[in-house]
């Protein structure tokens, strides 16, 4: 059974390599998105 | 992860990268890799919390992945450092606009990655379906 994004999920804040905040919800706005979730930068 | 971010965009998609860090860490992560995607990291987990991403000491250090390390290393791979939440495990998840998840995989221990085959064809199917 396919999954659905909550909407806790797509209001979440995240934020950019320059520190400003992004709602990860406007990344799947306009196309589909791979999104990988990284253990650590390394 | 730079053939992915290729691959990944001739189907139509975009390859987002959700990090456990600090901003610095993902300027860094970006140069070093050249990469041109989106990068975000989450320095309090919020979002691997919501997608209930494996947490915890037994994940990190189990057996299987001190072997999936071993391989690492033979491959020439070494962690420069770590940064964030060492216990953090990751996942992998396609988001349709429509806010559905054709395709997920959560990770289990470090070196437990999904086979990339597995969602670039289901991405091109996504895509060949809509034309």
């Amino acid at each position: 059974m396919a999954w659905e994004i909550s909407s806790e999920l797509a209001n979440s804040i995240v934020y950019d390599p320059e520190g400003r905040e992004h709602r990860l919800g406007d990344s799947w706005l306009t196309k589909p998105a791979l999104l990988v979730f990284i253990r650590h930068f390394g | 992860m730079r053939l992915e971010v290729n691959s990944i965009r001739e189907t139509g998609a975009e390859l987002v990268i959700v990090a456990n860090g600090k901003p610095h860490h993902a300027e860094s992560f970006r140069k070093d890799l050249k990469l041109t995607n989106p990068i975000f990291v989450d320095p309090k987990l919020g979002t691997y919390k919501a997608l209930k991403l494996k947490h915890g000491i037994w994940y990190t250090l189990r057996p299987i992945a001190w072997w999936h390390a071993f391989l690492a290393m033979r491959q020439g791979y070494r962690n420069k450092k770590y940064t964030g939440d060492v216990w953090q495990q990751g996942g992998t998840f396609l988001v349709m606009p429509s806010g559905q998840v054709p395709y997920h995989y959560i990770s289990k221990h470090p070196g437990d990655h999904p086979n990339p085959k597995d969602f670039l064809s289901i991405l091109t199917n996504i895509f060949k379906q809509a034309k």
